[in-house]
């Protein structure tokens, strides 16, 4: 941890779990307010570090998930892939399942490689390495924030008007960022020691885009019934659901995702605070 | 007022082998993951203990030199200080706002500029926003790289790199500054520039530690210095002392694994010169001795030095002539002595056993440390029964300016010798 305003500290093995648990979210709760500077700093250094170097530059934000979208509407339009037919206009549909999915899948992957491509860092100074985890966050939501724009032009362009039940969307969203974090504290650390994880999470989250519906529902079959126990299912067609007033998921499904989350976050929030004396040693 | 840093019983292990670290690494995760104590007491298979049970205190506004040959756990002692690591065994109870200068420039980002990275890498180091800006002025005018601030650090000389981490941490304004060989890579303009900064914080108490391979500089700004030798402590006080046992332990053929500080007052051989001498004495290491007999390896420049050389010959040597020269660390001969046993009254021989005591009421030797070369000889120069350099001591002057260097090339101090035993 960073000594930043504190005059006395103590260093012995094993110290975290010798503390108790509200000394634990204490210490969970003052890596965030103490240095949310330090984070900031984070993140806009990782997307200009990003950017400045490039010549599409912020471009690149847009340029993938418009290419896939593309590619999906030239499959369905040849006739190569039939999609089931959906209630509202493709392009709005489909964009607005692959932000999510981005959201997820990019805040995932950036926080799996947060520490590791920090390693040098980490060894020869001393701050709260989840600093760094939610400055990947954060850049996955500036990305993601970016991209709505993009989904507005798209509503506007087919003059459609929203459900009421948008006002919704920003806790579904949440939910998915602690979701996304909470899996990046822990693949984060396991990268740590084992370098195969960001690989083999990368091949999961391909596989994972196309058995969720994502850029096609997905109604029938053994998929559907994989679904069910599909977390980002209920995130996205929730997501999808509120904003456009469809009925794909029960929302009472959403609910108890978006709580479970919230849950998983706080759990390995805390067993990264645990295990974190233990990256610099490891990395 | 407690003190800024204490060090109890301190020990840290590593793993040899990576496979075996990725494992323990897993298995201490998953037991601190379900709340119990990862076994940190004993050595698995393949650990060895890079740091082993070290002790001491430091005091507000002492510097603390820490030194040992590479490979002696000075930097994971450091990194403990630092929190990086945290001890297996022992506590670290630190009092104060730490700054820590591990390495240079270490959180830069290579494709920012020097700007970008002042903010980036002060926030890393614990300083907000405000307090940046408004040293920025201060750090421009110390790291000294002028209209190149705005140019990505990636096109930075290796020397401008240092003097910008080295700005920024020393305007963290700490308490407690680790310092860990970063010195050595900047130029003589800004070592001088880092060491005065150094002697400007400590005079407004700050606490530091400083880990160097350089004596010179150690001996210079320290109060205190602690040894460390393949991770256990060796000795903790007088710089000059400390530096000596450290300059023993990088001459590795005549200091082995027994090296303890029982015998830390004796000179060993340095150097012989086999199938020269007809070794009909034999000398196996000589000890010093100051005016009140007691063994000592750091004298004064002034003081008053006994040269006691334990001997076992054949048979009786008779008439001998024994040389004496003092070598500085540059290996520039600085005094020497040549006795003639035949003008002493008293010993025209040497018995088959004993001790020659060469006494030198004022040795006047400049701070520096020296090795002596001893060599005994027949009567005409010709036979040479010993021959060998022993080393080392060192001498200091007790007025602030350290003076190096040769005074006179050789003179002759005056002396007296007498035999024992």
């Amino acid at each position: 941890m960073g000594n930043k305003k504190r005059s006395k500290v103590e260093y012995y093995s094993n110290l975290m779990i010798k503390k108790s648990i509200p000394e634990q979210l204490y210490i969970m709760m003052f890596s965030v307010i103490e240095f949310k500077e330090l984070i900031i700093r984070f993140l806009r250094r990782d997307i200009t570090v990003r950017y400045k170097q490039s010549i599409l530059g912020l471009l690149w934000v847009f340029i993938i998930p418009v290419i896939s979208i593309l590619f999906f509407v030239v499959l369905n339009k040849s006739g190569v892939m039939n999609l089931e037919k959906v209630n509202i206009p493709y392009p709005l549909y489909a964009i607005v399942g692959i932000t999510c999915w981005q959201l997820f899948s990019n805040s995932l992957m950036y926080s799996i490689n947060a520490l590791v491509g920090a390693g040098g860092m980490i060894a020869k100074i001393n701050f709260p390495k989840s600093t760094l985890i939610f400055a990947a966050i954060g850049r996955a939501f500036v990305e993601f924030l970016i991209r709505c724009v993009m989904i507005i032009a798209v509503a506007m362009y087919y003059q459609y008007i929203p459900s009421w039940k948008i006002i919704f969307v920003p806790l579904v969203i949440i939910s998915l960022i602690l979701f996304s974090t909470a899996l990046g504290f822990l693949f984060s650390i396991l990268n740590c020691i084992f370098r195969d994880i960001g690989n083999v999470i990368q091949l999961i989250m391909t596989f994972c885009m196309f058995v969720t519906p994502v850029l096609y529902p997905i109604k029938k079959g053994a998929l559907q019934i994989l679904n069910q126990y599909n977390p980002l299912n209920y995130f996205i067609n929730g997501i999808r659901d509120l904003a456009f007033g469809l009925n794909t998921v029960p929302i009472s499904s959403v609910m108890i995702v978006c709580g479970l989350s919230v849950l998983l976050f706080i759990i390995l929030w805390r067993l990264f605070i645990i295990v974190e004396p233990r990256i610099a040693e490891r990395i | 007022m407690s003190k800024p840093i204490i060090i109890d019983k301190v020990s840290k292990k590593f793993s040899k082998n990576l496979k075996k670290s990725m494992l323990y690494g897993m298995t201490d995760i998953m037991l601190n993951t379900f709340g119990i104590n990862a076994p940190s007491d004993r050595l698995r298979k393949e650990e060895f203990w890079a740091v082993d049970d070290v002790s001491f205190d430091v005091e507000k506004g002492e510097t603390l030199g820490l030194i040992g040959v590479n490979g002696s756990g000075k930097s994971t002692l450091l990194k403990m200080l630092n929190g990086i690591y945290y001890p297996d065994k022992g506590k670290i109870t630190i009092n104060g706002r730490v700054g820590a200068l591990i390495e240079v420039g270490a959180g830069f980002h290579a494709m920012l500029t020097g700007r970008e990275n002042i903010y980036v890498n002060g926030a890393i180091l614990g300083m907000s926003k405000q307090e940046i800006n408004k040293k920025f002025d201060s750090i421009l005018d110390f790291a000294d790289i002028g209209d190149f601030i705005d140019m990505p650090v990636k096109f930075y000389s290796s020397g401008m790199f240092v003097r910008l981490g080295f700005a920024i941490a020393v305007h963290v304004e700490p308490e407690i500054l680790l310092v860990d060989e970063v010195l050595s890579v900047g130029d003589a303009n800004f070592r001088r520039k880092c060491i005065n900064k150094m002697a400007e914080l400590r005079k407004q108490g700050l606490t530091m530690i400083l880990v160097s391979h350089d004596t010179q500089t150690v001996q210079s700004i320290s109060n205190r210095v602690v040894v460390i030798h393949k991770g256990k402590m060796q000795f903790v006080g007088d710089p000059m002392e400390a530096c000596h046992i450290y300059e023993l332990n990088t001459s590795k053929d005549n200091v082995g694994e027994d090296f303890s500080l029982t015998n830390k007052n004796h000179l060993p051989i340095v150097m012989s010169y086999p199938g020269f001498s007809s070794k009909e004495v034999s000398i196996d290491e000589i000890y010093l001795t100051d005016m009140n007999d007691d063994k000592k390896i750091v004298y004064n420049y002034d003081e008053e030095v006994t040269i006691n050389v334990p001997y076992k010959t054949e048979s009786i040597v008779k008439n001998p002539v024994i040389k004496i020269s003092f070598i500085n660390s540059s290996g520039i001969v600085c005094m020497g002595s040549v006795i003639k046993f035949q003008n002493i009254k008293d010993i025209e021989v040497l018995p088959n056993e004993g001790i020659i005591k060469i006494k030198y009421p004022k040795m006047q030797l400049n701070t520096d440390k020296y090795k002596i070369s001893f060599s005994i000889w027949d009567s005409f120069h010709q036979a040479n029964y010993f021959s060998a350099h022993f080393g080392w001591f060192s001498t200091k002057a007790d007025w602030p300016a350290v003076i190096s260097g040769v005074n006179t090339p050789v003179c002759y101090a005056p002396y007296s010798i007498r035999l024992d035993g």
